[in-house]
């Protein structure tokens, strides 16, 4: 393991190496200063979401609730994008100098009852303080809870691509940048650093003294969580089972060697799993194929499943009533299948959604539709999420949704871009969605919709 | 400050970093350059929206990756040969050493694009593999795969020895 470690560690240094002894010509920026005289400015690029192709005539649909969470703050006081403070063993401040919050991390456990984890602005000598808030009202206003004395601010603020908790951070030290609360007093927030729980509603908090947590999802009433064994990424997964209020973790992985880059995926009464089925040193990991098993038990025992993509899959996710769909993502094979509860196999395959709009100036539109992200409620309601694959970065993310388990599907309406798609969670809580699009780079409110998408109400966080 | 005097200003003080990038995921300094250039006249049209970015050269840098993958895409067959590749017996000549970053540089440009600029994405600019995804456009497990399944191709290449990995591809 410390060989791939070192591996990357020379990766690095020679990306270093190789970047610092290159230089452009001398009269580089001369000609980059021309660009100016013959590209002039126009008014930006706007994709009118109603000329999108509608795949069927809209539906009228039993209204979901879903919280979409699209987070961030115009920071104007930001430590050296390479400050590197020493560890502080100090309590958080809870002084804030300046409105605003900065979430790394949010879950609601119902429409009203949400979570968030982040960074604030406050007068300390690194500028934000690590803090965990609670909103009783879906998002109206929220109130802080407790953290661990002595953590460190998150660093995923998008600033230099941040490096939330690891030691390419700008503040690198103990740190937690996720959270997700069982009930109102079992809950858990961690990183890749660190992991704490609480039985009493983020008061107190105890030290699990476990690094590189991937993934942690509820099932009933046990929590499971993806655990890597070191900081690399070719490091074999682990996956681990808890009771919720207690502390000690069982190992549940379903294959007991050659598992790797695993990821809880579904988050229904089932736990599904998805990691590349290969050693690190097996030499053929470059060409491992991703696998997916499926546990009715909480990790207990798996199954391995097939979803039965032409290529690779691009997504797969639970529903509510313990189906599965599947998004497959190959060059060659674009579809939707669907595994009802109590089946063994997936059904018919259905083409995705797919949008062709978008490019940018002289960039035309690429009719590849980038792989999306699919979301099942149900067997029969899915979400699955479309981007043109343009050649600039401005093409939106664009909500279909289907009640017929793929065959047709409904345009809902578009996700903001640079909304990072797999920042987009679902969340089964009964026969309603949830998912949070996060943004650091442009949105500073939290963003509600209570029809699927369809409209939005901005909230700020609203610290009482 | 009107577009052409902040597009300058930005062009000062960011151009040799955004060169650095592609320099990274091109290999060569012509294509580095004009890979910069053709983003810059990509972008400038609507510089107000780089402007209100958060982090304007973190956004010019997200649409150079796009640019680049998205370029070379449209190119296809087109594309001239940016990296001088090892051959075998340049392979076997460093088999003993994981450190010879010439080596380590030359494998890098044996792969695929995306696996390029997601390894220089992550080692080079530390980014977090959730904004790797965004940028890419692509899932967090897709980043990882690729990550993972490049840095296996490069240490398989490097030495037929080192960490009981074969040497020479299947």
């Amino acid at each position: 393991m410390n060989d791939v470690q070192n591996f990357e560690d020379e990766i690095q240094a020679m990306l270093a190496d190789k970047e610092r002894a290159a230089s452009p010509a001398a009269d580089f920026v001369e000609r980059l200063q021309a660009v100016p005289t013959t590209r002039k400015p126009r008014t930006a690029h706007r994709v009118d979401l109603r000329s999108l192709p509608r795949w069927t005539p809209p539906l009228l649909v039993a209204a979901a609730v879903a919280v979409v969470a699209i987070i961030g703050l115009a920071i104007t006081s930001s430590p050296s994008a390479h400050e590197r403070p020493g560890k502080s063993n100090s309590p958080i401040p809870p002084k804030i100098s300046t409105p605003g919050y900065f979430a790394t991390g949010v879950q609601f456990r119902d429409a009203q009852h949400g979570y968030a984890i982040g960074n604030v602005p406050c007068a300390t000598a690194l500028h934000y303080c690590a803090t965990l808030l609670r909103t009783d009202n879906g998002g109206a206003t929220w109130t802080k809870l407790s953290l661990p004395s002595g953590l460190r601010p998150a660093d995923d603020q998008g600033v230099e691509g941040g490096a939330s908790c690891t030691s390419q951070g700008r503040y690198y030290g103990p740190c937690v940048d996720q959270v997700l609360f069982a009930d109102a007093d079992h809950g858990y927030v961690w990183s890749n650093h660190s992991f704490y729980s609480s039985n009493d509603g983020g008061q107190t908090w105890h030290d699990g003294k476990a690094s590189y947590v991937r993934d942690l999802v509820l099932v009933g009433n046990d929590v499971v969580r993806v655990r890597e064994l070191a900081a690399c990424s070719t490091c074999p997964s682990t996956i681990e089972r808890s009771r919720v209020g207690t502390t000690s973790w069982s190992d549940v992985t379903p294959v007991k060697t050659g598992i790797v880059n695993a990821r809880l995926v579904g988050a229904g009464p089932n736990v599904e799993v998805d990691f590349l089925n290969a050693s690190i040193d097996d030499p053929q990991l470059d060409k491992a194929n991703w696998v997916f098993y499926r546990s009715t038990d909480g990790g207990g025992s798996w199954l391995k499943i097939d979803p039965g993509c032409h290529g690779d899959v691009a997504d797969i996710s639970g529903g509510f009533d313990g189906s599965l769909a599947a998004s497959c993502g190959g060059a060659a094979d674009t579809t939707v299948r669907v595994l009802a509860s109590g089946t063994a196999h997936f059904g018919p395959a259905h083409p995705a959604p797919r949008v062709t709009q978008g490019g940018s100036g002289s960039a035309p539109a690429n009719p590849y539709t980038r792989s999306a992200r699919i979301i099942a409620r149900s067997a029969s309601d899915l979400l699955a999420f479309a981007q043109p694959n343009t050649l600039a970065e401005t093409a939106p993310w664009t909500e279909f949704e289907s009640t017929d388990g793929g065959a047709t599907w409904n345009l809902v309406g578009g996700i903001a871009p640079w909304t990072p798609i797999d920042a987009i969670t679902g969340y089964q809580l009964g026969p309603f969605g949830t998912y949070f699009p996060l943004d650091p780079n442009a949105f500073t409110s939290l963003r509600i919709t209570t029809d699927a998408g369809r409209t939005f109400k901005t909230y700020s966080f609203a610290i009482q | 400050m009107s577009d052409g005097a902040s597009f300058a200003s930005f062009v000062d003080a960011h151009s040799r970093t955004l060169f650095g990038t592609a320099y990274l995921l091109t290999g060569t300094t012509p294509a580095a350059e004009d890979l910069v250039q053709e983003t810059l006249a990509m972008l400038y049209p609507k510089w107000e929206r780089v402007l209100a970015a958060q982090a304007p050269v973190a956004y010019v840098r997200r649409a150079l990756t796009n640019v680049y993958l998205s370029g070379r895409r449209a190119r296809g067959g087109h594309d001239i040969a940016m990296w001088d590749l090892p051959d075998a017996t340049a392979a076997g000549d460093v088999a003993e050493s994981v450190v010879n970053r010439d080596h380590l540089w030359q494998l890098l440009g044996s792969l695929s694009e995306r696996q390029r600029a997601a390894i220089v994405l992550k080692y080079f600019h530390a980014m977090a593999d959730a904004d790797i995804a965004s940028t890419l456009g692509c899932r967090v497990a897709t980043v990882r795969s690729l990550i993972s399944r490049g840095v296996a191709d490069m240490r398989e290449q490097s030495s037929p020895t080192v960490n009981g990995m074969r040497g020479g591809r299947s």
